[in-house]
């Protein structure tokens, strides 16, 4: 065994890998945070409130459509802050898709709205067929897609709007979801988490021209570009980003407006936030195996940088995994140590500095929008503990399943633990 | 137990910065100074290759935008939900004006093959009446 471990010490990949493990993420971290405070300058330093301002009579129907399976315990809650938002012409579907609670029951309880429609899916098909069926009595242009534990701010659809009525091109603008369950401490993490995963990573990528995905949580589409691309994946464990990827494959524009917030409810425990984050790496292997054929035509020059962010993002969780594991072999078995110290030395904290860096950015930013996701920066020094480790085991676990299985799964559940 | 699990999870984010500048003063403690000093060149190096190159991207994509004008075709779409994405036949029995606000879908079984069917709560209600 200690020859195996020595004599992959002496290939040359070994040293390959451990430049790139340690490159990396410096490389990233710093590019996410440049890049987008150079978006955040050029977009959001005047608040251009005339982009916004639109007469009541210009506004366009918009129909609000909730997939829900067994949401009886919050769809009221959901109902109630939906019927709130302000905006003139409301359509609001919500579609039970083979929930085996009261979720139909507790939504009928809203049709004396006028602006509710209820639409009881007796088979569970999946989040994507949900919303596709539910397409068909959609009456407006725009479609509001927003997750059943998802809180809107009043005014989110006033900020997204504007976008679709400048822009023809447009096929969806995403909003800023924002944590609601900050409780726990998983909870407050997130909060940073999202800050920089979410609104960072989507400000930087607006600069490269594509956007990895829109937020499930909450986006507001235009119909017609659905039913170009043939409505969402549904065979894809995250409709989101393969969807997302459909759009841009066909040179529509996809737009982040962070004045859009949607109050989300996040995994409060370890378990349901490695089976999301699980579902989540599958889902993104599943959308670059399926996108492979990108790189046979120069048009989809702009998706390059997302494509190749995403393959080496994958390719460092295996090299944290292997060679942290070599370090630990060659500790146990008395050799000199090899590979990645799982005790960070000077480079380490260099790499950990630039992760923390880059958050700061993130809630720094978010902060003009959510100020309440400043004081949640005291837990962010967890944020490596925790998320490096559990999130380089999920990737290596999940990236072979949905590489070699494309398609699926067709139907879901949602868990709630927490109302 | 609210104010408790609160102070913990103050407790454990102060543990997370005191472990943090502890791990940086072990790090500055016992590393070779040229590596500091190589590790700082890198990081600056890389923020000029980014800043370069995002500023370089942005003016090429100006430049485009300049030339070519904002893309505002519209491709012409036509869909019909005649089927849905797992190939099974769609048959809507739900008037088209909006005036049913109370649907169901389910699947049937027409002469062998699965058909979705979209029916008002009422249609539906009766067809089990009638059965």
């Amino acid at each position: 065994m200690l020859d195996l471990v020595q004599s992959f010490a002496d290939h040359p990949v070994y040293d390959a890998m451990m430049v790139f493990f340690a490159m990396y993420p410096l490389f990233t971290s710093i590019m996410w945070a440049v890049t987008a405070i150079i978006s955040a300058f050029r977009r959001e330093r005047s608040s251009k409130l005339d982009f916004y301002e639109l007469p009541d009579g210009a506004l366009p129907r918009i129909s609000v459509v909730i997939p829900a399976h067994s949401e009886g315990r919050i769809i009221a809650s959901t109902l109630e802050r939906i019927l709130e938002l302000d905006y003139p012409d409301l359509q609001v579907i919500v579609i039970s898709d083979g929930s085996d609670d009261d979720t139909v029951e507790k939504a009928h309880a809203f049709l004396s709205d006028e602006r509710v429609t209820v639409i009881d899916k007796r088979v569970n098909e999946g989040k994507a067929m949900a919303i596709n069926d539910a397409l068909v009595f959609a009456a407006g242009e725009l479609v509001l897609v927003m997750d059943a534990d998802a809180y809107p701010e009043p005014d989110a659809l006033r900020w997204m709007v504007p976008h679709f009525i400048r822009n023809p091109r447009l096929a969806v603008v995403t909003g800023n979801p924002r944590v609601r369950n900050t409780d726990r401490l998983l909870g407050k993490i997130q909060a940073v988490e999202f800050s920089s995963i979410i609104s960072l990573l989507k400000r930087a990528q607006v600069v490269w021209g594509r956007i990895m995905t829109v937020s499930g949580v909450m986006a507001l589409y235009r119909k017609s570009a659905l039913q170009d691309v043939g409505l969402f994946v549904h065979d894809c464990a995250t409709e989101d980003i393969a969807t997302s990827w459909e759009f841009q494959r066909k040179f529509y524009d996809i737009r982040y407006e962070p004045h859009a917030m949607a109050r989300m409810q996040v995994p409060p425990g370890l378990r349901s936030l490695w089976n999301q984050r699980l579902r989540w790496a599958r889902g993104l292997a599943q959308v670059l195996r399926r996108n492979v054929d990108i790189w046979k035509s120069w048009k989809n020059r702009r998706l390059f940088p997302v494509y190749v962010e995403a393959v080496l993002s994958i390719a460092w969780a295996y090299c944290f995994v292997i060679l942290t594991s070599i370090w630990i072999l060659s500790w146990v078995l008395g050799a000199p140590l090899l590979g990645a110290t799982p005790v960070p030395t000077w480079w380490g904290m260099l790499i950990g500095t630039a992760a923390l860096f880059q958050l700061l950015v993130g809630v720094l930013m978010d902060r003009r929008y959510d100020p309440s996701v400043t004081k949640y920066y005291l837990w962010a020094a967890l944020y490596p503990l925790i998320y490096w480790v559990q999130m380089s085991i999920i990737t290596v676990i999940a990236t072979p399943s949905g590489i070699l299985r494309p398609k699926g799964p067709g139907t879901w559940r949602t868990p709630r633990t927490s109302e | 137990m609210r104010v408790i699990r609160l102070i913990v999870q103050i407790i454990l984010a102060a543990m997370g910065w005191v472990l943090f500048a502890w791990l940086w003063w072990r790090a500055i403690q016992y590393g070779p100074t040229e590596v500091h000093l190589r590790g700082i060149l890198i990081v600056a190096i890389i923020d000029l290759v980014i800043v370069s190159a995002t500023i370089l991207w942005i003016i090429w994509n100006k430049d485009i935008y300049r030339r070519k004008g904002a893309r505002t075709t519209v491709p012409p779409v036509e869909f019909d939900y005649a089927v849905d994405a797992l190939g099974t036949p769609v048959h809507v029995r739900v008037p088209g004006d909006g005036s049913a606000r109370s649907i169901v879908i389910d699947i049937a079984d027409d002469r062998g093959q699965p058909l979705k069917v979209f029916t008002s709560a009422e249609q539906a209600t009766a067809t089990v009446g009638d059965a």
